[in-house]
């Protein structure tokens, strides 16, 4: 992350935030554990670059951050984080401008790090009925997630809520908003990407498939221990490439110890034409029921 | 199995007769050759017969396109009372869509039909078109409008060939279709080739197109997929293909503009008089509809020709034409039961063996010496692998 808020500063800044320890950073954000009023929540702090103020992009990044948490706030589901008490505001921090809030903490790692664990068939159903019920809670709410992957999926241990999907941070609302400012880069993580989103005209076609597809991909990933489309190692626009114009791998050829019909809804998910896959999570979470 | 009668011209007791021994499951009405005075009249006949038989009515509504085209041939369409002309740029906005969904349901909820086919208008050339969008309207609100019938509502999608063949336009079409808010409970699909008339047959259609044929496959595939049941009217040969796709149910008659669909079946043919079309034979073996004499000629060389089914026996002299429309009906619904269960590959693989089986049996005519038309035969087959070739690429399989 550019300009890491200094721990020291930010704890004489928020003395409210006990224990604050540093977690994880990502692009334009950092995130912190701390306890606010006896609880452990995870403190979300997010940069402000100073020429967003010059080239009109300082107010994108605050609508994009509230739409995370207004999206967040509408999604009713065990498998998605929550909010936490600490509603969102400014901060200046050694002259830097940052936003934060905080959401629930959650125990355990992410899916990424358990991407090699070889997991059985019912610890599979279990991850594929998670990300679909979290993926119905959004489409329920008029979003698209836009982001599922491995590195987005809390894997804590909880029986209730075993995989846990985080990071709406570039989530869409369908019928409403416009996109980001950085609506002419890529509209997600590219190896996670669905087909269609990379078209020029995404938002005419975006709908919750593109969600479902990148779920497809997470479930194959830890299925198989490898992604579909992508080599280690390589450019992510060869993934591309491969990703508009290759067949994968079945699941069943790679897991021929995984039950058939399950292998055939993970890859009914990332099928390239949208109307190929589910046509929503329901009805894979129908599917779901119906292997038990 | 699973096969509709199309109804059309000179039905005399085809349809009865063929409810009744079973090579037919039910029929698909027509408005042009049933009025409104009498069609429940032709539906009691046809329940008569089987009590259980799916009767359907397609009110015909993108014939509206031919209204006041010369030389146009309606028949009763003309009496009914939804079919009025309309403007493209009337259809546009909603309002006059939701009328002319309400103006034909209030013509046919009466009447006692196993399901209502919603109507809609002709989608002539793609499917990024004025007409595609007005269409996919029409799909929009078959449901909502139908719905005071209680009864399950199947949406047209009547389409000429050339939509299939734009594929960036047609997969958008697919992607729209599959995520309708309110959802028909399926569809009834015509494609439509080129001028059709009561003597042309399949092997010489423009439908006979690996693209084409493949495409249809996949609009099957897709509403499937996703949920819906799949009525293909006109579909004759073509039905294993399409059956193998996901379709539920396929129609034929016995005429040839009721085994293929066009536009022009509304137009009168000009300076084309004359002889009716020779009595033929559907032959499983060739996948292909034969001459009475080239079914002797071939069954003595090759006894495989036959079905060794119960209406073979018809042609042991020159069946009538009642009993044409039951052989191929009966050849037909064998040929759909073939493909109707397993997995998608499982039905690919059987339509590829009865492919290569045609083919071969072919081959082994022509080293008999029997040639006549066998370059336009191998075409015809050679589009039929194609397609099911590429509907695997579409179907990504």
């Amino acid at each position: 992350m550019e300009h890491k808020p200094d721990i020291d500063e930010l704890r004489r800044l928020r003395p409210e935030l006990a224990g604050l320890e540093f977690l994880r950073e990502g692009g334009f954000k950092a995130v912190y554990k701390a306890e606010i009023r006896g609880r452990p929540e995870a403190v979300k702090v997010v940069y402000i670059p100073p020429e967003a103020e010059e080239n009109g992009t300082r107010d994108e990044i605050i609508a994009r951050v509230k739409r995370e948490i207004d999206a967040l706030g509408q999604c009713r589901t065990n498998h998605l984080v929550t909010l936490g008490s600490m509603a969102l505001e400014p901060i200046s921090v050694s002259g830097h401008d940052y936003l934060i809030y905080s959401e629930e903490l959650l125990p355990g790692e992410s899916l990424r790090q358990r991407i090699r664990a070889r997991p059985n068939y019912q610890g599979l159903r279990v991850l594929m009925k998670c990300l679909m019920e979290a993926l119905r809670a959004i489409e329920q709410s008029g979003h698209i997630h836009r982001d599922i992957k491995p590195d987005n999926v809390m894997v804590t241990g909880l029986p209730e809520r075993p995989f846990v999907v985080l990071d709406l941070g570039i989530a869409f609302k369908l019928h409403g908003t416009e996109l980001t400012a950085r609506s002419a880069g890529p509209p997600g993580t590219m190896i996670y990407m669905a087909p269609e989103l990379f078209q020029p005209q995404y938002k005419d076609v975006l709908d919750i498939r593109s969600d479902i597809y990148s779920a497809g991909v997470t479930v194959f990933e830890y299925a198989a221990g490898k992604h579909p489309f992508h080599h280690r190692g390589e450019r992510d626009y060869t993934t591309v490439y491969r990703i508009l114009h290759q067949q994968p791998a079945k699941l069943a050829g790679l897991r021929g110890d995984l039950p058939a019909p399950f292998c055939q809804v993970v890859d009914r998910c990332f099928k390239r034409r949208p109307a190929l896959r589910y046509p929503t999570p329901a009805a894979v979470l129908r599917e779901l029921e119906a292997m038990i | 199995m699973r096969v509709l009668a199309q109804h059309g011209h000179q039905p005399s007791d085809k349809i009865t007769r063929g409810v009744t021994e079973g090579v037919i499951q039910g029929a698909i009405l027509s408005s042009r050759y049933v009025g409104p005075e009498r069609v429940g009249e032709k539906i009691d006949e046809i329940r008569k017969a089987n009590a259980e038989a799916e009767v359907l009515l397609d009110p015909e509504y993108y014939a509206t396109r031919q209204i006041g085209t010369p030389n146009n041939q309606l028949g009763y369409l003309e009496d009914w009372t939804y079919f009025t002309a309309q403007r493209r740029r009337d259809l546009v906005r909603g309002p006059a869509v939701e009328e002319a969904l309400r103006s034909v349901f209030d013509a046919v909820s009466g009447l006692d039909v196993s399901a209502h086919v919603a109507p809609n208008i002709y989608i002539p050339h793609s499917f990024d078109s004025m007409e595609a969008g007005i269409a996919l309207n029409f799909v929009a609100g078959a449901k909502g409008a139908f719905a005071p019938a209680g009864k399950p509502v199947y949406a047209t999608l009547a389409l000429d060939r050339r939509a299939l063949l734009s594929p960036a336009d047609f997969s958008a079409f697919l992607d729209y279709l599959t995520t309708l808010e309110t959802r028909p409970d399926g569809f009834y699909v015509l494609v439509g080739g080129g001028l059709i008339d009561e003597r042309s047959d399949l092997v010489h259609s423009e439908v006979v197109d690996a693209n084409v044929i493949a495409s249809w496959m996949l609009l099957n595939f897709v509403l499937a997929q996703n949920g819906f049941e799949v009525i293909n009217g006109c579909a004759d040969l073509l039905s294993p293909f399409l059956t193998a796709a996901g379709s539920n149910w396929t129609a034929t008659g016995w005429w040839s503009n009721l085994r293929l669909f066009s536009m022009g079946r509304y137009i009168k043919p000009e300076g084309r008089g004359g002889q009716l079309p020779v009595v033929r034979y559907v032959s499983k073996l060739l996948m292909n509809r034969i001459r009475n004499d080239e079914l002797r000629a071939y069954a003595r060389i090759m006894s495989g020709v036959l079905n060794g089914l119960a209406h073979d026996a018809d042609y042991a002299g020159v069946p009538d034409r009642t009993n044409e429309a039951l052989q191929t009906w009966e050849a037909i619904s064998s040929l759909n039961q073939e493909v109707t269960d397993g997995s998608i590959e499982t039905r690919l693989g059987s339509l590829d063996s009865r492919v290569e089986q045609a083919r071969a049996a072919y081959a082994a005519l022509q080293a008999r010496g029997i040639s006549e038309g066998i370059e336009t035969v191998n075409e015809y087959l050679g589009q039929l692998s194609g397609a099911i070739e590429n509907f695997r690429r579409l179907a990504e399989l």
